[in-house]
């Protein structure tokens, strides 16, 4: 065939990929808005789903086992866990702002006791 | 309706419906929605390029339909809709721009679509769902846009249909 594609198509091709790279950068990395609340997964299932904003604390018990996940207007962090080895605590604060660049992203994971507390957008 | 334009219609749906059915049948990323190889796109380029735009919008509702009923659900309609609305609007204007061919067109027919289909998602499932989900539909937009495109410039090429208004493929 004789041309695949002619200049006015590679101008749209061009703009179509600056569209993406907008996108890319725009709602890749979220801002603020796009991370409001905190949800609390115990075994897989949903256990709580609270708003950021108000300070509260969340007590998780099940199965003889307690973590505490507290929650204020910048973020949400585990306060206190009963597991053996204490690292959900030490996995530090989740904010909108650091969600991209944690190790866990958006998570903290209490692994022994199975409980998984995730800042998302509602 | 002419005789003519009516059978070249039904014809067109055929190949439209049968094209829906292959992509049905082999989905092409399991794990993302909204991201198909658009074949039906080629038969509406052939009825923008070869016939007139009001068959090509009669042809694309058709095709949103049945395929929607026939393979998917009624909310698939409801996205295909739309998709196909924003979509061949953007194709005809699209046509009019000086050295446009085929591919670009069907790049942006590409494009539209699965942001017609973005606004439906925001309207009914909120920005946060949609808004990360945008750099993979264009992404997507993009590649198959440019093989259904090429694929309909050798079909219309191939078909060598004597041109309406003379406009290069």
């Amino acid at each position: 065939m004789k041309k695949l594609l002619t200049r006015t198509d590679l101008w749209i091709l061009c703009g179509a990929l600056l569209l993406l790279a907008l996108a890319l950068f725009f709602f890749r990395a979220p801002g603020r808005n796009w991370a409001n609340t905190v949800n609390i997964y115990v075994d897989g299932a949903l256990y709580a789903s609270v708003p950021l904003g108000e300070a509260r604390d969340i007590a998780v018990a099940h199965d003889g086992h307690v973590n505490i996940v507290a929650v204020d207007a910048q973020g949400v962090w585990m306060r206190e866990a009963d597991c053996p080895n204490g690292e959900c605590v030490a996995q530090g604060k989740v904010t909108p702002d650091n969600m991209r660049t944690r190790p866990l992203g958006n998570r903290i994971l209490c692994l022994p006791n199975r409980v998984t507390v995730e800042l998302t957008a509602k | 309706m002419k005789t003519k334009r009516l059978t070249q219609l039904g014809l067109l749906t055929a190949a439209a419906l049968i094209l829906g059915y292959l992509e049905h049948l082999l989905p092409l990323f399991p794990g993302l929605p909204g991201v198909k190889l658009g074949l039906g796109n080629i038969v509406v380029l052939y009825a923008l390029y070869r016939m007139d735009e009001k068959s090509a919008l009669l042809l694309m509702l058709l095709k949103v339909v049945l395929c929607s009923l026939l393979f998917a659900n009624a909310f698939s309609l409801l996205y295909a809709l739309a998709g196909g609305a924003c979509s061949l609007l953007a194709m005809a204007l699209a046509r009019r721009l000086p050295g446009v061919s085929v591919t670009g067109v069907s790049v942006v027919g590409a494009l539209f679509h699965n942001l017609g289909q973005a606004a439906v998602a925001c309207l009914l499932l909120g920005r946060a769902a949609v808004v990360s989900y945008l750099p993979v539909l264009l992404l997507a937009a993009i590649g198959t846009g440019l093989l259904t495109g090429i694929v309909a410039k050798g079909v219309l090429r191939a078909l060598d249909v004597k041109k309406k208004d003379g406009d290069g493929v």
